[in-house]
C-alpha cells in the first residue's frame, strides 16, 4: 500500500486544520462582531472555496506561485525553491481550499453566543485571553471540534488542487487522492480499490466521531 | 415575501432552461450524431475536424475530452461512445482483445512527437552529452506522469537513454498529462518541459528531441462495436485517416503515423 501518501496526507491535514484554527478563529470572532455594508463581500469571500472549482483556483495559484509574479519571486529569493511542487505549495491551497469549513462552524457559534456573557466577564474584569479561555471557548467547544473536523476531512479529500500545483512528487505532494488517480488511470485497479477502501473507511469512522461526539452543533449548520 | 418571490422566478427560469434545451435536443436529432470520447491532448484538433467533417457528411461528430485512461474505464463500463481517440496504442489493443470493438478499425491517426520546450533559455545540441549536461542543470523538469501519459513514458525512455533517469528523478515534476506539463513551463513554474510538439508549435524555443532516443508515440483510434452508427463511425475514422486530413493533423505538429 501507498503508506509514504497516506502519511504525507495525514500529515497534510493535521496542519492545515491547526494552521486553520488559528486563522479561523480571529476571522470567524471579528466577522460575527463586525457590523458594516461590507460583511456579505467578506463573506462571500471566504465561501469562494465551496463553490469555485478547484482548477480554477489551482491555476490561480500557479500562477500567483510562478517566478514571475512577486509572490512566487519574493518566496524563491527568501528560501531558493519555488513554492509550486512543494509542501508549502499545496499547504496554502489546502489552508484555502478549507478555510470555510473552519470559519463557518465558528462564526455561527460565535454569532449566536449570548452576549451577556461577555459582560459579566466584563464586570468581573476578566482580560480579553482570560475571557475567551473562560467564557467563549467553553460555550463553543464543539463548534471548535467541528472546525477542525471538517477541515481535516475535507483535506484528506484535497484532490483537483493538488493534482494542479503540486507535480506528484513522492513524499512531498503525492497525496493519498493523487495515487489513487494515478491507479485508476493506469488501469491498476486492485490497488486503486485497495487505497479507495482505507480511505472511505478512514473518512467515515472520522465523520462518525465527529457526528456522535457533538449530534446538536453539526446538525444546526449542515 | 422576498424569498418566495426569488424562489419562483429561479423555479420558471429553471423550467424555461429546461425546455429549451429540450426543443433543441429534438431539432438536432434529425442529422446523425456521433460521440466520440478523445484523449485530451489531440481534442482541440478533434473539434475543428469534427467541424470540417460536418460540412461534407452531414453526421454531427460530439467529442468528449478526458485522459485516456477514464475514457477507458468509461468504455469498459459500458459508457455510450462511437469512437475513441486514445493517446497511446495500449488501451486500444487492451479493447481489442476485451472485443469491444469493430474489427480491423484499430489505427494510427496521429503520432506524437516529444519536444523540449524552455521558452526563457539557450538550447542545447541534440546530442546525448550536451541533452544531459543541460537537463541536469535545470531546477525543475516538467513531464507527464509516464504511468498514466505516453508522452511522459517517452520522456522518461529519454532520459533513460542518455542515462540521467537517476539524477533527474529529484527535479522531474509531473503533471497528469501532457497539456499539465505544459501548464507547468507556461506560467514559469519550471523552466524546461519535455511536451508534444503539437503544444507548442509555431513557438520559439522549441527542441525537437532525436526519435531514436524514445519509442513512437502512436495515437490510436477504434471503432466501438457497441454503436448504432458503426457505418457513421467508420466514415469519420476514414476521414481521419484521409490523406489531406493526415496532412492537416502533421501541420498541426504531429508526424506521419506508422501504420
Amino acid at each position: 500500500m501507498d503508506v509514504q501518501a497516506i502519511v504525507l496526507t495525514l500529515k497534510l491535514a493535521s496542519i492545515t486544520s491547526l494552521v486553520l484554527l488559528v486563522i479561523a478563529t480571529p476571522l470567524a470572532w471579528w466577522l460575527a462582531r463586525w457590523r458594516h455594508p461590507m460583511r456579505p463581500f467578506v463573506n462571500a469571500l471566504i465561501a469562494l472555496p465551496l463553490v469555485l472549482p478547484p482548477t480554477v483556483l489551482g491555476f490561480y495559484l500557479l500562477v500567483a506561485f510562478s517566478p514571475n509574479s512577486w509572490l512566487g519571486a519574493t518566496w524563491l529569493s527568501a528560501t531558493g525553491s519555488t513554492l509550486a511542487f512543494s509542501f508549502i505549495g499545496i499547504l496554502i491551497g489546502s489552508l484555502i481550499y478549507s478555510l470555510p469549513f473552519a470559519v463557518q462552524p465558528l462564526y455561527n457559534a460565535f454569532e449566536h453566543l449570548d452576549k451577556r456573557y461577555l459582560d459579566v466577564a466584563k464586570t468581573f474584569k476578566l482580560s480579553r485571553w482570560l475571557t475567551f479561555w473562560r467564557v467563549v471557548f467553553p460555550l463553543t467547544r464543539s463548534a471548535f471540534m467541528t472546525a477542525v473536523g471538517l477541515s481535516f476531512a475535507h483535506t484528506l479529500g484535497e484532490f483537483g488542487i493538488v493534482l494542479m500545483i503540486g507535480g506528484n512528487i513522492p513524499g512531498e505532494t503525492r497525496v493519498v487522492s493523487i495515487a489513487l488517480f494515478d491507479h485508476v488511470e493506469s488501469l491498476n485497479y486492485s490497488a486503486a480499490h485497495q487505497l479507495a477502501f482505507a480511505l472511505l473507511v478512514f473518512s467515515f469512522v472520522m465523520l462518525a466521531i465527529l457526528y456522535r461526539l457533538n449530534r446538536k452543533q453539526l446538525s444546526s449548520w449542515t | 415575501m422576498i424569498v418566495s418571490r426569488f424562489l419562483r422566478l429561479v423555479s420558471t427560469s429553471l423550467w424555461a432552461v429546461i425546455l429549451l434545451s429540450q426543443s433543441l435536443t429534438v431539432n438536432a436529432d434529425s442529422n446523425k450524431r456521433i460521440h466520440v470520447a478523445v484523449a485530451s491532448n489531440f481534442a482541440p484538433l478533434a473539434v475543428k475536424l469534427a467541424h470540417q467533417f460536418k460540412q461534407q457528411s452531414d453526421i454531427e461528430i460530439i467529442t468528449f475530452a478526458s485522459s485516456s485512461g477514464a475514457a477507458y474505464a468509461q468504455i469498459v463500463q459500458g459508457a455510450p461512445f462511437d469512437l475513441f481517440l486514445s493517446a497511446d496504442t495500449y488501451r486500444p489493443e487492451q479493447l481489442e482483445q476485451l472485443g469491444h470493438i469493430v474489427e480491423g478499425s484499430r489505427s494510427t491517426y496521429a503520432r506524437g512527437v516529444l519536444v523540449l520546450w524552455a521558452p526563457t533559455q539557450q538550447l542545447p545540441a541534440a546530442n546525448h552529452a550536451e541533452l544531459s549536461n543541460w537537463l541536469l542543470t535545470q531546477s525543475r523538469v516538467a513531464i507527464a506522469n509516464p504511468k498514466i501519459a505516453p508522452y511522459g513514458d517517452a520522456a522518461i525512455r529519454v532520459f533513460e537513454a542518455i542515462g540521467i533517469e537517476q539524477q533527474i528523478k529529484y527535479n522531474t515534476v509531473m503533471g497528469s498529462n501532457v497539456f499539465q506539463a505544459y501548464q507547468y513551463v507556461y506560467t514559469g513554474n519550471a523552466p524546461v518541459g519535455l511536451v508534444g510538439r503539437h503544444l507548442v508549435q509555431d513557438r520559439p524555443n522549441v527542441l525537437a528531441l532525436p526519435e531514436d532516443l524514445y519509442p513512437s508515440i502512436n495515437q490510436q483510434l477504434v471503432v466501438l462495436k457497441r454503436s448504432d452508427l458503426v457505418t457513421e463511425a467508420m466514415a469519420f475514422r476514414a476521414f481521419l485517416l484521409s490523406a489531406q486530413v493526415q496532412q492537416q493533423i502533421i501541420n498541426a505538429g504531429f508526424a506521419r503515423g506508422d501504420s
